[in-house]
């Protein structure tokens, strides 16, 4: 999929956004192990909307991660990024760590933004059933295939989690993923919950709140509190999916993904 | 050269099983295997041996930081050096030291130091260390992808706490205050040495190179593996055109010593197998949080630099030793650690002889000892220091005598210092 780098800033910062299809707008915010240019629901929706995905700030070439010291830095981050991008009356469709970003962009600018798509969001905390501590395990392929995927043999996981690298791509893979989890770890440390739930009545729009029923990096017991948060959404569980409904069962996420956003 | 006695105040009794029924030693140790009534037995056991150590001739006593930590239970290192103040009378009281990002506001570390300072009548090392991924980014949950940038901010409004006679603002991105007026100042002028306990972040060589802060390796790796480390160091200051100082480095080393080879190994065996074995028995995930290393240095970890040949020391050693340190996976034994460098064990003139060749290879002006390591009891630590203290330094303080150099990186106190009353009824 295409992409492009666009100035913000008066030029100080450049972002490294994929700029598809034509349509509505849609700004898509990927998750935490980074935005992937093959991903069958971003193509998918490309077919009916103008999709805007940034690599969010220290990952792909998006500069400006130093300044950002938390979410609100981001937040106006993004939005410099909608306006450079001239994104109006815009659906946004987040994931995972981008799910904890997005219905916070949505709070802050309710008037850009006409529908919401939440799969397997971060930004509550609830003691009673914890997520658990994905960062631990970074360094364990297994046990990431195992906490992500519902079926840790997809080739999905293999490839995201024990790639076969070429020896001399051995140090960038590394430090890649490094980025990934350092970039994660500013909005996600110590634990998910950014305080959305003192904004989220700002957040009425019509809502899809999408989640694999084996998560084990956000797990699924959240689906009902954020039901509970935004009264407006409808919940669709995925019962062979872990982490990423839209790779394991790309073709019902999609399915209902773009359903909803017809409706 | 100068010798420090290091503590870590490890819980001695942890249960032989540890490491096969618990997950970690650091952050997550359930809590009720660290009896308090035990703790205030090993606390006292080992400030007897820090006044000791203080006592018998070691240049300083060291205390340290960690939290949430079986083999490390001083969570408030000022606290312990508050008491060593009064028990000492010569000694350098060094703090190595506070993790200043954790202090809120960093202040805090400012006011408690210039304290320490002033109650010791000017014989403080302020230690600021960035602090374990364990203690800081788990244990104390900071955002390990912004823990340095809060450090340096730290190390920042501290000095300035301590050198600006004036009440002044502080407009920072993680600490704003508008009075800041650390009072008492420290004695020492312009302030008491800063020493920087390291690891592995290159990024902490420039910091001392630039700043004239002792760089302090602390592992519990031993001197072949750190030799690599101190390489790294001096090629830094080589780079920067300063004087090779050996004073502007320091390494912490186990030892052990007793008057016979037999006699090392029935004492110490099982207490250096039982820290290596099941008192640093940490999940590593609590070890590395994203973020806290920079990509710089993981960069660094993953390039093989083959230099040509080690700043200090002789190449063939150096390679030699690179590969007596490396050991593999699973339990070590006390030949394996004495084999790979972490501890230097022997009789007074093996120690003295090995030590030498430490302190020559890393060139190094401060060599802090841990003579109380894992399980060893009160008894046998004291009798360590003073057979070490006796027999061992005085063989090894001579050494860079005959080059010249001076620490300029050690405390400066009072000439004329208060002790404190008698006791009386």
């Amino acid at each position: 999929m295409p992409e492009k780098t666009v100035a913000i800033r008066g030029g100080r910062e450049h972002v490294d956004v994929i700029e598809a299809g034509s349509g509505p707008d849609l700004l898509f915010l990927h998750g935490l192990w980074g935005l992937r240019a093959d991903d069958a629901l971003l193509q998918a929706l490309a077919k009916t909307h103008r999709v805007v995905a940034p690599h969010l700030p220290g990952l792909g070439k998006s500069s400006g991660d130093e300044e950002i010291v938390d979410l609100w830095g981001l937040l106006y981050y993004l939005l410099d990024l909608l306006d450079a991008l001239n994104v109006r009356d815009a659906t946004v469709v987040a994931h995972s760590l981008g799910a904890l970003i997005a219905p916070e962009l949505v709070a802050m600018q309710p008037d850009r933004f006409r529908r919401l798509v939440l799969i397997a969001p971060f930004g509550l905390w609830n003691a009673a059933h914890p997520n658990e501590d994905i960062f631990v395990q970074k360094d364990r392929p297994d046990e990431l295939k195992a906490r992500v995927f519902h079926d840790p043999t997809h080739p999905a996981a293999i490839e995201m989690f024990s790639p076969t690298v070429a020896a001399e791509d051995n140090t960038r893979v590394l430090v890649e993923r490094a980025r990934l989890y350092q970039t994660a770890a500013k909005y996600l440390w110590p634990i998910p919950d950014r305080g959305l739930r003192k904004r989220a009545h700002r957040v009425t729009l019509p809502t899809l709140i999408a989640w694999g029923r084996h998560d084990r990096v956000s797990p699924v017991e959240y689906a009902e509190d954020f039901e509970a948060l935004f009264p407006q959404a409808t919940v669709q569980i995925f019962e062979q999916s872990g982490h990423y409904p839209q790779i394991e069962e790309a073709g019902a996420l999609i399915a209902a993904v773009t359903g909803f956003l017809d409706a | 050269m100068k010798f420090e006695w290091f503590h870590l105040m490890p819980y001695r009794d942890l249960p032989t099983d540890f490491p096969e029924r618990y997950h970690s030693v650091w952050v997550d140790i359930p809590s009720d295997l660290i009896d308090s009534n035990r703790v205030h037995e090993f606390y006292n056991d080992y400030l007897d041996e820090l006044e000791f150590a203080a006592n018998v001739g070691f240049d300083g006593v060291c205390v340290n930081e960690h939290h949430s930590n079986g083999y490390g239970l001083m969570s408030s290192p000022n606290i312990m050096a508050a008491t060593l103040t009064r028990r000492t009378k010569d000694t350098a009281i060094i703090v190595l030291g506070n993790s200043i990002a954790l202090y809120n506001p960093p202040l805090r570390v400012a006011e408690e130091f210039a304290m320490l300072d002033c109650l010791s009548g000017g014989r403080l090392v302020a230690g600021f260390p960035v602090g374990t991924a364990s203690d800081d980014n788990y244990a104390y949950g900071m955002n390990p992808a912004l823990i340095r940038r809060r450090y340096y901010e730290a190390h920042d409004l501290i000095k300035q706490a301590w050198t600006n006679p004036d009440v002044f603002s502080f407009n920072g991105e993680f600490t704003q205050l508008r009075y800041v007026n650390t009072l008492p100042k420290p004695i020492q002028k312009p302030h008491p040495p800063i020493w920087i306990p390291g690891g592995g972040s290159v990024e902490t060589w420039d910091f001392c190179a630039d700043n004239g802060y002792v760089y302090c390796a602390l592992s519990y790796g031993g001197y072949k593996r750190g030799q690599k480390t101190l390489d790294g160091f001096w090629r830094v200051m080589q780079g920067k055109d300063k004087p090779l100082n050996p004073y502007h480095a320091g390494f912490l080393q186990l030892v052990a010593c007793a008057e016979s080879v037999s006699e090392v190994e029935d004492k110490f065996a099982e207490h250096a197998e039982y820290f290596y074995n099941k008192m640093l028995h940490v999940d590593p995930g609590f070890q590395d949080a994203p973020g806290y290393r920079t990509i710089k240095s993981i960069e660094a970890g993953f390039t093989k630099t083959e230099a040509a040949k080690p700043i200090f020391g002789d190449s063939d050693r150096f390679k030699e030793n690179e590969r007596a340190a490396l050991m593999g996976k699973g339990p070590v034994t006390w030949n394996d650690l004495l084999e790979a460098g972490n501890i230097i064990a022997g009789t007074p003139s093996q120690v003295a002889e090995q030590l030498e060749e430490a302190i020559r290879t890393l060139h190094i002006g401060h060599l802090m000892t841990l003579c109380q390591f894992g399980s060893v009891p009160h008894q046998m630590a004291m009798d360590n220091t003073r057979i070490i203290a006796e027999q061992v330094l005085p063989k090894l303080r001579g050494i860079w005598d005959d080059e010249g150099w001076k620490d300029e990186f050690w405390p400066e106190p009072l000439t004329s210092r208060r002790t404190p009353a008698a006791l009386t009824a």
